[in-house]
C-alpha cells in the first residue's frame, strides 16, 4: 500500500511518516504544493492525505486540479480548521474523507484504510474480529452463531474498537472519539461500557476479544 | 421631565420662552401707550388753559362768574368730560363745574401742577395754573385711556392660550423635523450589532451637525470594527496556530505509548500529559468556535431531528457518569419534541449542562431534567441540587472562564468555557439558555430553542 503524505509541517509529516509505516503503509512525503501536485501526477498511490494550508499551490486547489485530471486517486484532507464550511468545500473539491488536526494516528490509519477498501470494492460494512462479526448496515452483531444486543452507545464503542483490531485505545481516545465530548479524566463512562460490552461478547466464551491493555486502555484481538 | 421626548420638551420650552416675551412686550406697549395718553391729554389741558387766558385778558368786561352760560363760552366747555375750577383771587372759590362732587378731593395735591387724581370711580388728569390774581384748575377724564388700555390688556390674555398652541405645535413640529435624522440614526446604530459592525450609517451628505455627527459615529463603527475583527481573528488564528503543535505532542505521545514497554510512573505521566492535551484540544476548540460566534461566522449545517430521541440516547450516558456519586437522575421528557438543529453542537450542549449537573452536584444529589412544548419552543429544564447560584451571578455564569465558586481551582475540572459554548450553541440554534431563578440549594437551567415543524422531512 502507498501513500503520499503531502503536508508543509515537517514534524506533523515526520509523525505521519512514522505513524504510518508502523502500520505497514510505504508512504512518500512531500513538504510543498506544487512538488505533491507533480508526484500525484505522476505516480499511482493507493491514498492521499493532504494538508490545506499549503504553500506554493494550496491543497484544495491541488485537489481541484487533480481530479480535473480525471485521477481519482482517494484523497484524505487534513485541515486545521474544525469549520464545517471548510469541510463541505473540501469534500465538493473532490475529498474523499476529511480528518480536522489535531487527529490520533489511528483514527487516520482507520479511515485510510476504510478509503482504500472502498476503492478496492472489499465490503467495509463488515468488521470481523476472531469470530466477532459487525455489519454496519444491518447493525448485527454476532458472536460466532449468537446474536448480541448492544444500545446504540455500546455499538458504537464496538465498532470504534473493531476498526482497529490489535491497536489499543486509550480511555481519552475512547471518550473523543465516540462521545466526541472532552470528559474529565478518570471518568468510569469507558470503563463502565467495556464492562458491559464484556458480558454481552465475552461472558461464557472460551476466547477473550476484549482486553484491557497494560493500564492505558482497551483493544480486541483474536486472542 | 428626563424621561419626556426631546421634542416635546423642545414644544414646551418654546411656549414657555414665547409666554414671557409676550407678557414683557405687552407690558411694554400698555406702559407705553398710557405714557403717551398722558401726554395727549397734558397738551390738550394746556391748550384749553392758554385759550381760557386769552379769553379772559381780552374780555372788557370783568366775568361774570355766576353766568353759567357766560364761561361755558369762555371756556368752549362742550365736553362734559372737563372739569373746572376757578379761583379769583387765589383762595377764593368762584366757578365749579357741577362734575365736582368734593372739594377737598379737587384740592389735593395742591403743591404739582400737573397730576392725576382718583375722582370716584374715574382717573382725571388735573392742570393747575395760576395767571395774576386767578387761579384755574381744569382736569379731563382718563376713563376713555383705561378702556382702551383693559382693551388691549384682554387681547393679549386672550391671545395667550391661542400663541401657547401655536408655538408648542411649531416647536413640536420644528423639533420632530430637526430630529428626524437623529431617529434614523439611532435605528441605523441599532441595526449594527457585533455581527456587523462593518456596515455603516446612510451618510446623509450635510454639513450641518447631523452630517458630523454620521461622520463622527462612521468613524467609531469602524475603529470598534476593526479591533473587534483583530480580536476575533487573533483568538481565531491562536487557535488554529496551537492546533499544529497539539496534533505533534498528541502523535508523539500515542507512538511513545504504542512504543515499547514504559515503567509504569512514565507510563502513567504520559497518559496525564495526553489528557491534559486533550483538554488542550478541547479549548482550542471552543476559543475558535467562540470566536465564530463573535464574528457572526457560525454557520452551522442544521437537519430536523428529534430532541426528546437525543436525550433519551443520553441518558445511559448520564446515569453512569452520575453512579460513582450516588446521584439520582429523575428525566420526564416529552416525545416528539423536533428542532432543526446540528446533533454535533446539540450534543455538545446538552452533555456540558448534564455534566456540570453532576461536577456542581453533592453526594447522593439530585438531577431533574425535562423536555416541554411550549407554543413554539422546545423547552429543556435541568435542575441539580449544589450550592446553587447566587442571583447576581445568572449571568456571569455565561462569561467565559467564569466559574460559579469564583475558586477557579481544577479539582472539580471543566474549561470554563463551557457556559458560554452552550449560550453560543443556544443562540446559533435560534434559541438561548438562561439560569433560572431556583430555591435554595438547587441549580436550573432553561435552554429554549425553535421546534421545527413536525411534518418537516428529515427526520431521523
Amino acid at each position: 500500500m502507498k501513500l503520499l503524505v503531502i503536508e508543509d509541517e515537517k514534524k506533523i509529516a515526520n509523525l505521519l511518516l512514522k505513524g504510518l509505516k508502523e502500520h505497514d503503509f510505504e508512504v512518500d512525503v512531500c513538504h510543498d504544493g506544487n512538488e505533491g501536485y507533480a508526484k500525484a501526477m505522476s505516480h499511482p498511490y493507493d491514498a492521499i492525505v493532504l494538508d490545506i494550508m499549503l504553500p506554493g499551490l494550496d491543497g484544495l486547489s491541488l485537489l481541484r486540479q487533480l481530479r480535473e485530471k480525471k485521477v481519482t486517486t482517494p484523497v484524505m484532507v487534513l485541515t486545521a480548521r474544525g469549520n464545517v464550511d471548510e469541510r463541505v468545500e473540501g469534500l465538493n473539491s473532490g475529498a474523499d474523507d476529511y480528518l480536522a488536526k489535531p487527529f490520533a494516528m489511528d483514527e487516520l490509519v482507520a479511515r485510510l484504510r476504510a478509503l482504500m477498501r472502498r476503492v478496492t470494492g472489499e465490503n467495509i460494512s463488515l468488521y470481523k474480529v476472531g469470530d466477532l462479526m459487525m455489519n454496519l448496515v444491518s447493525r448485527e452483531v454476532l458472536r460466532g452463531t449468537r446474536k448480541i444486543e448492544l444500545t446504540p452507545r455500546e455499538f458504537r464503542l464496538l465498532e470504534f474498537l473493531m476498526r482497529a483490531p490489535g491497536q489499543v485505545l486509550t480511555r481519552t481516545q475512547i471518550i473523543e472519539r465516540v462521545w466526541e465530548y472532552h470528559f474529565d479524566p478518570g471518568t468510569n463512562l469507558v470503563d463502565v461500557y467495556i464492562q458491559r460490552l464484556r458480558r454481552k461478547v465475552d461472558d461464557g466464551e472460551d476466547k477473550k476479544i476484549i482486553h484491557t491493555e497494560r493500564g492505558i486502555g482497551y483493544t480486541v484481538r483474536p486472542e | 421631565m428626563k424621561r419626556w421626548p426631546l421634542r416635546v420638551k423642545v414644544a414646551l420650552l418654546s411656549a414657555m420662552v414665547s409666554m414671557i416675551a409676550i407678557a414683557l412686550f405687552g407690558a411694554a406697549i400698555v406702559w407705553n401707550r398710557y405714557n403717551v395718553r398722558v401726554a395727549e391729554l397734558d397738551s390738550e389741558l394746556d391748550r384749553i388753559t392758554a385759550d381760557f387766558f386769552n379769553a379772559l385778558a381780552q374780555r372788557e368786561t370783568p366775568l361774570q362768574w355766576s353766568d353759567k352760560p357766560e364761561v361755558r363760552e369762555l371756556f368752549a366747555l362742550v365736553h362734559h368730560i372737563y372739569y373746572v375750577e376757578v379761583e379769583q383771587p387765589v383762595g377764593h372759590l368762584v366757578y365749579r363745574t357741577a362734575n365736582l362732587p368734593d372739594t377737598s378731593l379737587w384740592e389735593q395735591p395742591s403743591e404739582a401742577t400737573r397730576h392725576t387724581v382718583k375722582l370716584g370711580e374715574k382717573e382725571v388728569r388735573i392742570l393747575g395754573t395760576v395767571h395774576g390774581s386767578t387761579k384755574l384748575r381744569i382736569g379731563i377724564s382718563m376713563g376713555r385711556t383705561e378702556r382702551s388700555l383693559s382693551d388691549l390688556l384682554l387681547f393679549y390674555v386672550l391671545s395667550f392660550p391661542i400663541v401657547i398652541l401655536v408655538v408648542g405645535a411649531g416647536g413640536f413640529w420644528l423639533a420632530r423635523k430637526a430630529l428626524a435624522p437623529v431617529q434614523q440614526i439611532a435605528d441605523a446604530a441599532e441595526r449594527i450589532t457585533a455581527e456587523r459592525l462593518g456596515e455603516s450609517l446612510p451618510d446623509v451628505g450635510a454639513e450641518d451637525e447631523i452630517g458630523r455627527l454620521t461622520r463622527v459615529l462612521n468613524q467609531m463603527f469602524a475603529r470598534l470594527h476593526t479591533s473587534f475583527e483583530q480580536m476575533s481573528r487573533f483568538s481565531a488564528d491562536a487557535s488554529h496556530e496551537l492546533k499544529t503543535p497539539l496534533t505533534i505532542i498528541r502523535g508523539e505521545l500515542d507512538a511513545i505509548l504504542r512504543g515499547p514497554k514504559l515503567p509504569p510512573a512514565l507510563e502513567e505521566s504520559i497518559l496525564d500529559v495526553l489528557d491534559e492535551t486533550g483538554r488542550l484540544v478541547t479549548i482550542t476548540e471552543g476559543l475558535l468556535l467562540l470566536s465564530q460566534a463573535d464574528a457572526g461566522k457560525l454557520n452551522i449545517s442544521m437537519v430536523t431531528l428529534s430532541l426528546s430521541a437525543k436525550l433519551r440516547d443520553l441518558t445511559e450516558d448520564i446515569e453512569i457518569l452520575a453512579m460513582p456519586r450516588s446521584i439520582k437522575v429523575e428525566t420526564d421528557y416529552a416525545t416528539g419534541v423536533q428542532v432543526q438543529a446540528n446533533a454535533h453542537f446539540l450534543r455538545q450542549l446538552l452533555l456540558n449542562l448534564f455534566d456540570n449537573a453532576i461536577k456542581y452536584n453533592h453526594p447522593q444529589g439530585q438531577i431533574l431534567t425535562r423536555l416541554e412544548r411550549c407554543g413554539t419552543q422546545a423547552i429543556f429544564t435541568i435542575s441539580n441540587t449544589g450550592a446553587g447560584i447566587p442571583a447576581a451571578e445568572s449571568e456571569l455564569v455565561f462569561q467565559r472562564f467564569h466559574r460559579a465558586d469564583q475558586s477557579r481551582d481544577r479539582s472539580t475540572g471543566g474549561q470554563g468555557l463551557g457556559l458560554s459554548l452552550c449560550r453560543e450553541i443556544a443562540r446559533a440554534h435560534g434559541g438561548d439558555i438562561r439560569l433560572v431563578p431556583a430555591e435554595h440549594g438547587w441549580t436550573t437551567f432553561e435552554v429554549a430553542l425553535p421546534c421545527a415543524d413536525c411534518d418537516s422531512s428529515g427526520v431521523r
